[in-house]
């Protein structure tokens, strides 16, 4: 069981191409990193796999224990498993917190069934309890007015509430001061489990020295040029990613 | 004049330069009433309202020999703090006085209907809601005062039910004493869906002297519907805050139009109107800021936002300002659009699936306008 | 500092004595078309056409949903409507008439051509007198010379656009302009051809009580590109005087044209111009315009981008002083799918100047993937400076986006007083502040202009603050 990307090609609608071709593949309970410098892809890796409207596939696949991503919605790779925690959370307006996830949960019951609301409440306050989030918080429209700091905890917050097999973290710490990123690397890392892969995708060590990654990638021009252990995430702390292009690739 | 002996002369004197404001102003009102004509499409504030068909079919019925039929009631108030409007000289004094927002032809035509409706003067607070309702199936003119007395708290709710085909013309008048809080809700809707739908036309005048004072519309299940709403703000501190939500459906036409006119300073005016646009619905925004010549140190905002369903729906927004003081913090914002992609994309990658997502969103656009309307004083 | 080195601009603050060989007196009849077509020689299809127009003048009501009342005191009577020398301009400084030859040296005309221009076209009151254009552009097929001489010698292309984009009909001016024009330039570039340096024209008002109604037309076919600039002053009389332009620009397929305006006209001068361009399929148009003088301007740039792709820009800024409204704006018709446009806009109110901006987007029924986005900012310099912002939105549908935002400041004390210690007067402090304000926006002018712009701004800081 695993996710399984082969030789996959995307680009911007109508416009450049980002990802050239990445290999990759995430087995169940397994932590990956994905590094690299800005504008290799990382984000556009995430998105294409959860199937944002600006990007499209011109080649290859992506398989979630043996489903067909690409074949699916936007909302059914959700249902099916899969999770992306944004690097720039959305704002919904006028939509409270607490409706939101009560659709996304519903959305997972089967057709005349109804969420039971006493115990959905009792785990959404214990889980906001774990991450140190204002019980106010349930009324506010989704990420409305929080900062980025408390968007980043409300993704976590979402993950932790929806139960994925696969999750994606876009530079989950960019914004996070010490306490919070604590904080997240722990709701995170209590999630580790071995029916659960995570890929991480960061800049920086700092995160990594949380949530410890077991396979380490770095994706360059739309490509995943090494795969090591956490040795080379030492490496680019010290060494940043000049090496990329040094090293004949 | 005759004075009462116990007055002294400064105040016999003040009296009659207000007596004399006032029958100054009534006369002037009379020539303005006089002088009207009926909306054309020579009035500015008309534009976009199709005055030819809505402004002239509302003359024609008030200027006919339909009589004006129609139910009031009030629930949640103390009895003495109501009157009933019928032939009271002040309270359609006050009705002359009225700034409309291109509509004074319409206005001197609801005042020869005059004598309907309700006056609550709140000389204390209320916990629960006050309630009127105001219903017909006809033509009906009803009148509404509202005062709130210094330090005052209070939360009205109006219904005008328009009940198969009617059409109701309502004149309102709040007025805010200094320290009141007070929220001021309309709703006028048809009841019923299989009822024929009917028009609707408000003019309402907010005066606030130092109050805070929210006043919402919402304008649900009609032909047409035309706001005038004119906030006038006469003291420092002074908070006043306009909302409407809406979501016109089938062919409906809402014409909105407010006025935000600050004739003193350091006070603040903030306006919100949202409508989700279905059909083949029409909705008009056109809202203005007056700052007046050294009302300095105001703050005055305005948003129109209109989130556009459907491609057969129009929207016409004309959000306007006009400065004449300084130091004045001021903006006015309009966007009208589709559905945004991100938000979208939001609830699907959280599995939510598209047609609850839809819904979900363009719920949430107008109920960020009520929480704000409820949020606690 | 020396305070004499700072006042108003007075560079086009002079006149020259009258000296016409042609006038055709107050008012606009029947016989002052006559007059004019006589001394024109122009055919009579077009004396016709411009007593059809007088007719529809004379019928039409002043504008109501898109005015300011300022314009109701316009008196049509009191005008002078067509005065000159004659009708055919010269291709030679030297041949120019001394006393416009002048005119035009103290405003430093020849000179700009010389240095960075690629045509120039000078009217003085009524007719052209000098149009010029670098050879190699006419070896181009590019063609560069007044109306007059457009209608006559290139009617062929004139005509077909002539009153297309701007009908008669339009509102009361563009009949009056219809009526009585003389004078603006007729410009073709053919396909693909890329202009590298600026056309510009230069109008001057001289004579007292003078109607200037020059009409332009520009035709970019596919693939061309050009910029053309004008520039506009006039003395300052006791008696009004009317500007009433109409320019039409056509951006065939992917074609390009920028129209760059500033206008420095006299307090005394009505400027009243209607201008407006077609953009076709992946063409592009941009007005950058500026106004600084006249009494009252009344000014609208719009695009209506009526092929697929079409983009229009309106870069504006207005400086309005005491005794002066400048009523300007921008207007956008999408009547094309996936049309985008932009509109920006500041202006800076000073003394008991008022600046109002006035705009319309509209996209039309059926029309989908449309964009606007519209800013406007205003900036108020003291207690008794006025602004106002009148937009109009129309949006169709549910797949198109029309954005508009609109903030009214003031120049923040803070900043002045941070200016002052360090040594700045408050005027210097001032005119930084409104320099930076529009910073982003006089970069679009080109060059020479954005120069200018910076001066004539201290200028009028210095006026109104030192």
């Amino acid at each position: 069981m695993s996710l399984v990307i082969k030789n996959l090609h995307a680009r911007v609608k109508d416009g450049a191409p980002i990802l050239n071709g990445i290999n990759l593949e995430i087995p169940k309970g397994e932590v990956h990193a994905i590094m690299g410098p800005n504008g290799s892809g990382k984000s556009t890796l995430s998105k294409v796999l959860c199937g944002h409207p600006d990007y499209e596939v011109t080649a290859g696949s992506a398989e979630m224990d043996g489903q067909d991503l690409f074949a699916m919605s936007v909302d059914e790779r959700s249902r099916a498993g899969l999770f992306l925690a944004f690097q720039y959370p959305v704002e919904v307006p006028g939509v409270t917190n607490a409706n939101f996830m009560r659709a996304a949960l519903q959305a997972r019951l089967p057709k005349g069934e109804e969420l039971e609301a006493v115990a959905f409440y009792k785990e959404l306050r214990g889980k906001m309890k774990e991450l140190g989030i204002d019980p106010k918080f349930t009324a506010r429209a989704v990420n409305e007015g929080f900062s980025g700091g408390e968007k980043k905890r409300n993704d976590i917050l979402q993950m932790m509430m929806l139960n994925p097999s696969y999750a994606i973290l876009d530079e989950t710490d960019s914004g996070l001061d010490v306490d919070a990123l604590r904080i997240v690397s722990d709701g995170v890392n209590a999630m580790r489990a071995p029916f659960r892969s995570f890929m991480v995708i960061t800049h920086y060590k700092r995160l990594l020295d949380y949530i410890r990654p077991d396979v380490v990638h770095v994706l360059y021009n739309g490509q995943i040029v090494k795969t090591a252990g956490f040795e080379l995430v030492d490496h680019i702390e010290q060494h940043g990613f000049d090496f990329l292009k040094t090293e004949e690739l | 004049m005759d004075f009462p002996d116990s007055m002294s002369m400064e105040e016999a004197f003040a009296l009659a330069e207000a007596e004399a404001k006032l029958n100054a102003a009534l006369a002037e009102s009379k020539a303005r009433f006089e002088n009207a004509v009926i909306p054309d499409r020579l009035n500015e504030d008309w534009r976009f309202g199709r005055p030819h068909k809505y402004a002239r079919e509302l003359a024609e019925l008030l200027q006919s020999n339909t009589p004006c039929t129609g139910s009031a009631e009030v629930q949640g108030c103390d009895e003495e703090a109501v009157i009933i409007n019928a032939d009271d000289d002040d309270l359609k004094q006050t009705e002359m006085l009225m700034p409309t927002i291109g509509s004074d032809a319409l206005l001197g035509l609801h005042l020869k209907r005059f004598g309907n409706g309700y006056a609550l003067y709140l000389e204390k607070s209320y916990d629960s809601p006050i309630i009127i309702n105001y219903r017909s199936s006809g033509l009906y003119t009803p009148s509404t005062f509202i005062m709130a007395a210094p330090g005052v708290h209070a939360h009205i709710i109006e219904n005008i039910h328009c009940e198969n085909g009617a059409t109701i013309f309502a004149a309102r008048n709040i007025q805010v004493a200094e320290g009141a809080k007070l929220k001021v809700e309309l709703h006028a809707f048809c009841p019923g869906v299989e009822q024929v739908q009917g028009r609707c036309m408000v003019i309402t005048n907010v005066q606030n002297m130092g109050g805070e004072v929210r006043h919402l519309t919402n304008f649900l299940n009609l032909d047409w519907a035309r706001e005038e709403t004119v906030a006038e703000i006469y003291a420092e501190g002074s908070d006043t805050q306009l909302y409407s939500s809406n979501t016109p459906l089938e062919h409906m036409v809402l014409d909105q139009h407010t006025r935000q006119v600050h004739h003193v300073g350091k006070a603040v005016s903030n306006l919100l109107y949202k409508n989700v646009l279905e059909d083949k619905t029409t909705a008009t925004f056109a809202g203005n800021i007056y700052v007046a010549p050294g009302a300095h140190n105001t703050d005055a905002y305005q948003s129109n936002r209109n989130l556009m369903i459907s491609e057969y729906a129009t929207v016409n927004s004309l959000p306007g300002l006009e400065i004449l003081a300084d130091k004045v913090r001021c903006s006015h914002g309009s966007a009208s659009g589709p559905m945004d992609e991100e938000q979208l994309f939001y609830l699907l990658s959280r599995g939510i699936p598209r047609h609850e997502a839809h819904q979900l969103i363009a719920l949430g656009f107008v109920e960020e306008v009520d929480n704000k309307f409820n949020a606690p004083f | 500092m020396d305070e004499t080195t700072f006042q108003v601009d007075t560079r086009g603050a002079f006149s020259m004595p009258e000296n016409h060989k042609f006038d055709a007196g107050f008012g606009l009849t029947e016989a002052t078309i006559d007059y004019i077509c006589d001394a024109k020689g122009e055919p009579d299809w077009l004396r016709q056409f411009r007593k059809d127009a007088l007719k529809k003048f004379n019928e039409m009501p002043m504008p109501y949903h898109w005015a300011p009342e300022g314009i109701r005191n316009v008196d049509f009577e009191n005008f002078r409507y067509y005065l000159s020398h004659g009708a055919t301009p010269s291709r030679n400084w030297d041949e120019v008439p001394e006393d416009m030859k002048r005119t035009f040296e103290r405003l430093g005309v020849p000179e700009q051509e010389r240095a960075f221009l690629a045509g120039v076209d000078a009217q003085y009151d009524s007719e052209t007198a000098y149009t010029n254009m670098r050879e190699e552009l006419q070896k181009q097929g590019v063609i560069f010379v007044n109306s007059t001489e457009g209608l006559k010698e290139y009617e062929h292309i004139f005509r077909p656009w002539f009153g297309k984009v701007i009908p008669v009909g339009d509102n009361k001016f563009s009949a009056l302009n219809h009526a009585a024009f003389s004078g603006g330039s007729f410009i073709y570039v053919p396909k693909g051809v890329k202009l590298a340096q600026p056309l510009q024209a230069y109008f001057r008002i001289n004579s007292e009580s003078m109607g200037q109604f020059e009409r332009t037309l520009i035709i970019a076919d596919e693939g061309a590109e050009l910029m053309y600039m004008e520039g506009c002053t006039a003395p300052q009389y006791d008696s009004a005087t009317l500007h009433s332009g109409v320019v039409e620009l056509v951006a065939l397929k992917g074609a390009k044209i920028q129209y760059v305006t500033v206008q420095n006209w006299s307090t005394n001068v009505y400027n009243l111009v209607i201008q407006r361009g077609l953009a076709m399929e992946d063409a592009e148009i941009r007005w950058i315009d500026c106004n600084l003088g006249s009494g009252l301007t009344m000014k609208y740039p719009a695009v209506v981008l009526q092929g697929r792709r079409a983009r229009g820009e309106v870069v504006s800024i207005s400086l309005a002083h005491s005794g002066q409204l400048q009523d300007t704006g921008a207007r956008m018709i999408h009547a094309a799918p996936e049309t985008t446009s932009n509109i920006v806009a500041k202006s800076i109110s000073i003394g008991e100047g008022r600046a109002s901006y006035r705009g319309e987007v509209k996209v039309l029924k059926g029309m989908k993937g449309c964009k606007n986005n519209t800013e406007c900012d205003a900036l108020l310099i003291n207690t008794a400076s006025r602004t106002d912002t009148y937009p109009a939105i129309t949006v169709n549908g549910n797949a198109s986006a029309v954005q508009h935002e609109a903030s009214v400041s003031q120049v923040d004390e803070e900043m002045l007083f941070y200016l002052q210690q360090r040594g700045l007067t408050r005027a210097q402090a001032m005119s930084l502040a409104v320099n930076g304000f529009i910073n982003d926006l006089v970069k679009e002018f080109p060059m020479e202009y954005s120069v200018e712009l910076r001066r004539l701004i201290d200028l009028e800081m210095e006026d109104s603050i030192g």
